[in-house]
Order: structure tokens, then sequence, then C-alpha cells
């Protein structure tokens, strides 16, 4: 009885021994990719070998023992192949480093006014994303977001081009040129904006920066309006009125952020106020987030940026008086 | 005092809102089956026409909420067009086991399309509708989908509302699913904000035509009602259930923004807040009352939401923790309130219980912002830039279903009947 139970013993011993080495040898499996690293759109090819598999799979899904397939991932992927054979498995991993595309540029560009008489001006407004390069048509290249007076003596098409990683992107403003009917007999010097009044006021009246989420006048701020507003106090440029833009960077939300605009127009409508502009020459808007075109902090005389976005922007309406030629 | 301390001791334990919200959005298992058999063209070439009903009608009832409904593959292979092709032990047996079904036929009646619609109460073998709508498919399978709502649930269904938003730079309506895109209104070179009255009959807006941002207010139709015309930046328009008019404006002169109410047309503006250089904006009138106004303001620091009554009275924080709010939108029941939160270019929306205060997180995809309710108090609407681009959204209350209603970019919407 003894004996048998040994004997019974040592043929279950070797059996299982035999399987452990034949029936659940463990598998082996070896995956490469063609590239480790790629951009959006391109594709990679996975191929893998197996050993002693009974089943492949390549990120949960089955295939082949060994074979290849080409994917086109949208974000960084992980493939993994995992060979089993009973419970044992082996698995190989690799790891594909995808880029996003670079995005399309865009690009907006709008005329003030888009019918002027001759001899008017109109403020030119254009704002682009993900350009490297913004050309205008009679412009040449401009910065990514801007404005820029213009005095056309004929109707004209402003052709704005985007040029970016992401490919390139047209868009176009015209300004309809019409002849003066009555104003022969009556003097320039009153009445319908003048260029050269609108550029002047561009040069001594200028953009003012604000920290994130304030709408109180940095000292810098306080000394380029003390400028603007002894050039507005001088004779016959006080008949000018105009308009002050408050702006924000993008990170708040729409709403509330027409309220941050207005605030930030309204603390430089009240220092000029207190410099002696009249306030009736004066009028406030807030374009909120609209204009805002910066992706990162960078700083205020850099476009685009946050600290840019953050701005009020000074804009000429009527008055004054043209410079003697 | 003593009252205060009375009423929370007779008040009931405070339910938790999730919880409380879960049995809003009814999911398979926990309400009634309802099986939506195919509708059958009866008449030759209406088969594109039928299948569109079908679908519409499916998605409408799934979207609606108010029943488990089975899934097709389940349903008897014998068609049912009309009552007498109904076989009740079939349609209460498993594996449908539907407690109602709906079912019914498109025919051509000289040209025009209608559909014969029939729901019944399997158990019962009661006929619960009978009816016929004449007309396009997506709007007939809306107004059947919103007729068996109403039926199974005593309340109005959403199917045929509208929902106004923001497109580029002017205003589209849409239905509420997404569909029939079209233009309601271009002034000038900006438009924002849109505002349905609570009644659907105006919708007001904030125009930079003037170079301004003013209100202008129109009837749902298009048509011009008034508006305002001031000098200094005026917007976020919000309309009472009387028909008055509330917007935050710098009119003040003394350099903050402020509170207004106004008629219609912008005259008899009346201030009703009154800070020291505040933004107190994004006025939204409690559309169940007319009594309260939701408002944002930073008078403690940061932008949070604050109510007020209508007259300027009572002005206190609803939710006040820190970071920054905006938008708020008054449930058309006027339980709740959602809103924008967050900070630091990170913004949720969230949803707060009037009475209790408590709060729930909908959305944490990407940026979330400007919530508006559908007109059953059940469903929102929102703005998220998930897709890399700002687009109009749509959730249940309970943040689940959510779906894109727009494909080419969709801001600020606003829900109507």
């Amino acid at each position: 009885m003894e004996r048998n139970v040994s004997r019974i013993a040592a043929i279950i011993f070797a059996a299982s021994i035999l399987i452990g080495v034949v029936g659940c040898a463990k598998p082996k499996v070896q995956l490469q990719v063609s590239r480790d690293r790629l951009q959006q759109g391109e594709d990679v090819r996975v191929t893998w070998t197996s050993k002693d598999a009974k089943a492949v799979s390549l990120n949960g899904n089955p295939v082949d023992k060994t074979g290849a397939q080409v994917f086109t991932p949208d974000n960084t992927t992980t493939y993994t192949a995992v060979a089993t054979r009973g419970k044992k498995e082996a698995r190989d991993s690799k790891v594909v480093a995808v880029t996003p595309r670079p995005a399309r540029p865009t690009i907006r560009i709008s005329a003030d006014q888009e019918a002027i008489t001759r001899g008017q001006s109109t403020t030119l407004r254009w704002s682009s994303n993900n350009a490297d390069r913004v050309t205008i048509s009679e412009l040449g290249t401009v910065p990514s977001s801007g404005s820029r007076v213009v005095s056309p003596s004929q109707s004209t098409t402003y052709n704005a081009t985007a040029t970016g990683a992401g490919g390139t992107e047209n868009a176009s403003a015209r300004v309809t040129v019409t002849e003066e009917t009555t104003a022969t007999d009556r003097p320039r010097t009153t009445g319908g904006p003048n260029p050269t009044i609108a550029a002047i006021f561009n040069q001594m009246v200028r953009q003012v920066y604000f920290e994130l989420d304030k709408a109180e006048l940095t000292p810098e701020s306080r000394d380029t309006l003390r400028r603007g507003a002894s050039w507005l106090t001088q004779g016959p440029n006080r008949s000018i009125v105009f308009r002050i833009e408050g702006n924000c960077d993008p990170r708040g939300t729409e709403e509330y952020n027409i309220g941050l605009g207005e605030r930030r127009a309204q603390a430089a409508k009240e220092f000029l106020v207190s410099l002696g502009v009249e306030v009736a020459r004066i009028r406030t808007v807030s374009y909120g987030k609209e204009r805002a075109t910066g992706t990162s902090e960078g700083s205020p005389g850099q476009s685009p940026s946050w600290a840019h976005d953050r701005r009020d922007d000074f804009v000429y309406v009527s008055g004054g008086t043209p410079p003697k030629p | 005092m003593p009252l205060v301390a009375a009423r929370q001791e007779t008040q009931p334990p405070q339910e938790d809102l999730r919880k409380q919200i879960g049995t809003i959005i009814v999911t398979p298992g926990n309400g009634p089956n309802l099986a939506v058999a195919d509708f059958i063209a009866r008449s030759a070439g209406l088969e594109a026409a039928t299948a569109t009903f079908n679908q519409v009608l499916w998605a409408d009832l799934e979207f609606a909420a108010v029943s488990g409904l089975v899934g097709k593959s389940l349903y008897p292979k014998t068609l049912v067009p009309d009552p007498a092709s109904l076989k009740f032990d079939e349609w209460g047996a498993e594996p449908v086991k539907a407690d109602y079904v709906a079912f019914g036929n498109l025919q051509n009646n000289g040209g025009a399309i209608s559909a014969d619609t029939y729901l019944y109460d399997v158990k019962t073998k009661q006929q619960l509708i009978a009816s016929r709508h004449s007309g396009d498919p997506r709007r007939i399978a809306h107004e059947f989908a919103d007729e068996a709502v109403k039926l199974l649930t005593g309340r109005d269904g959403i199917a045929t509302s509208k929902i106004a938003y923001v497109a580029g730079d002017s205003i589209k309506v849409m239905d509420y699913d997404g569909f029939n895109q079209r233009n309601f209104a271009s002034d000038g070179p900006m438009v924002r904000f849109p505002q349905f009255s609570p009644d659907g009959r105006y919708l007001a807006y904030v125009s930079f035509k003037t170079g301004v941002p003013n209100i202008v207010v129109r009837s749902a139709e298009g048509g011009l009602l008034g508006g305002t015309s001031f000098n200094s930046t005026t917007t976020s328009p919000t309309i009472s259930p009387s028909g008055q008019l509330a917007f935050s404006s710098a009119i003040g002169g003394d350099g903050s923004m402020e509170i207004y109410v106004s008629n219609l047309d912008g005259s008899s503006a009346r201030r009703l807040t009154r800070t020291t250089k505040g933004i107190n904006i994004s006025p939204r009138w409690n559309p169940q009352t007319g009594r309260e106004i939701a408002f944002i303001s930073d008078r403690a620091g940061t932008p949070q939401v604050y109510v007020m009554d209508s007259s300027g009275a009572n002005q206190r924080p609803l939710i006040a923790r820190g970071g920054q709010a905006d938008s708020p939108s008054w449930s058309p029941d006027g339980r709740y309130v959602a809103f924008t939160y967050g900070g630091a270019g990170s913004f949720q929306v969230f949803v707060a219980d009037v009475a209790s205060g408590q709060l729930i997180q909908l959305t944490s995809q990407g940026r979330n912002e400007s919530p508006t309710w559908s007109p059953d108090s059940r469903h929102i609407s929102f703005q998220s830039n998930r897709t890399g681009r700002w687009e109009v959204w749509q959730a249940h209350i309970d943040g689940s279903g959510q779906r894109a209603l727009t494909r080419g970019g969709g801001r600020s919407p606003t829900w109507a009947k």
C-alpha cells in the first residue's frame, strides 16, 4: 500500500515537471515601432513577433502571432503586445510620442468705416492666431494683431494673409472711397474726421496696459496718460472727441470681462478728466476679451501676449485742426 | 433670531442634491418602460421621411429621459402600423416588458406628410394617445414626442423648444437638438449675450452697432421692439416674466458697472446696485417669481454670484467660495441657479440648489461656460471648447448625456419654449 502511494506520487511529480517544461513553456513576444516620434496625421508601423504563444493581443485586440499593423495615432500612444499561453504571459511595449499638428492660422480684418469720402480716414483692424507672419496688401508686413489708420485715395481692398506652420489663411476688407460732394465750399478744418489729426492723435495718445484682473492704472500708465492729456488740452486739440476701448486677456469669462474692460476704460477716462480733459469729449467702450490674441503672459510691447491684451486703446473720433502745411 | 432657530428645527433633513437631481433624470430600470415601435410608411416614396421621423422620435424620447426606453432589438417582429396590429401580450411579456408602447404610420396626403400617432398602456390595454400630426417629418416627430412626454409626466416636453446662440458675429436660432440652424439677427460688427424672455416671446442681446455696446430687444419672430442707446458700455440683458428689462451699465458716471432695471425700450432706467469702482454684471431675473435677480459682483474681491430682490433690496451672496463666477442662470422652476465657476483660465458649469446652497459640478472636459436651462428645468445647454473651439453643448441636469449641438462654432446659448 505504502509503495503504491509513493509510486503514484512519483508519477504525479514527473508529470507535473513535464507539463511545466513542455505544456506551459513561457511565451515570448517582441514589439517594434517604425518610429517613436511623429506628428499628428503621420503613421507608424507596429510589428511584433512571438514564440511559444497560444494567443497574442495588441492593445487588447486579438492579432496574429506575428504580424504588422499601421496606425495613425492622434495622441501619444503606448503599443503593447501581450503573448499568452495558459496562465503565462509575456508583454512588450513601445511608446510613440505624437506632437500635435500645427494649428491652422486664422485672420480677421475689418475697417471701422467701409465707406469714406476722399480725404477722410478709417481704421483698419486685424487680428490673427497661430501665424508667424501677417502681411496686408498696401501695408506690407504688420504685427500679428493691430490697427492702422488709412486714408486711401481710391476704393481699396486690403488683403490680409496669415502664414504659420499650419498653413496660410486670407481675409480682406474693402474700403470704398467716394468723391466729396458738397465739401468744396466747406472749410476743411471743421466737420468730418481728418486723417492728419487722427494720425497725430495716435502718436500722442498711446495705449496703456493693466495688471491681471486689475483696472487700476500703473505708474507707467499714468505717465503715458499725462503726456496724452497735455496734448489733448492744447489749443485746437481741445475740440477732439475720442473713444477709450478697454480690453482683457482671454483667461476670464466673457460677460465679466466686458465689465472689467469697461472699468479699465473708465480708469483712464477718470484720470484724463482729472488732468483737465473735458468729460464730454470721452466715450468709453469695452470689448472684454473679444480682441484678445495672446496665448501666454509675454510683455505689453509684444503682440500677441496676455500682457498686450490687457490694455486701453485710444481712438480718434472727431474734431481738432490739422497742422498748417 | 428665535424665528430662524425655530425654522431650522422644523426643517426636514437636507436632501442630498445629487440624489435629488438623480431622480429627475429617469434611466432604464428606475421608471416605466416605454417601447417605441418603428413607424411604418403607408405611401410610396416616404421611406426617407419615415426613417427621419423614427430617428428623431427616438432621440427626443431618449433625451427626454422620462422613461426607460426598451431597445428596438428586443421588439416583436410583427409590424405595428395601427392599433389593430398591436398584440399586447407580445409587448408586455419578456423580453420587451413594456409598460407603454408608441407606434403609428406615415402617409402622403396630397403632397403633405402626416403621421397617425398612438400611445397605449400595455397592461390596461388602454389607448392614451390617438392623434394626427402633419408637416415636416422632424417637426411632427418632435410634436408627438412632446405629446407622449406630457401624457407620461403631466408636464410639457422640450422637443419643440428652441435655442438662440452666438455664431461668429451674428445670432442664430436652432431646434433644441441642434438642427435647423437659421440666422436671427446681425446688428453691426458684433452681437453678444442673447437672452430669451421667460415666455420665449422676446430676445434681448448686446449689439456694438453704434460703436458703444447697447441692448437690442426683438420679438422672437425678429421684429425690432426697442433697446437702449446709452453712451457707455451697456451689456448683459435679462427680461422679467412681466416684460421688464434689466442690464449692467457704466452710465452712472462714477466708473463702476452697476445693475439697472428699465422698460423694455430702455426708458425709465433705475439703478439697483451701488458699489465703489465695482463690477456688477450678468443680471438674470428669476423666471418663476419675477421677484429676484441673480447677478455677479466683485464687491467682496473676486466675482461671485449674488441675489437681490428686483427692487434692489436685500443684496446677498448666493454662493461665496472664492474663485471666479459668471453668467448665472435661473432654472424656469426657480429651484436652481446654474453658473460658470473656476479661475486661472479653467472654468466649469455648476448647479446650485437655491434653498440649500448645495452645489454640483456638471462638466469637467475643457472650458465650459454660460449655462442656460431647458423650459422643463431638467436639462442644460452651455458653451464648451473641449473640441478645440467654442461650440454649444447640452446635458441632463445630472451632467449625463453630454452632446454637441453645433459644429461650426457657437457661444452663449439661451433656451426657450
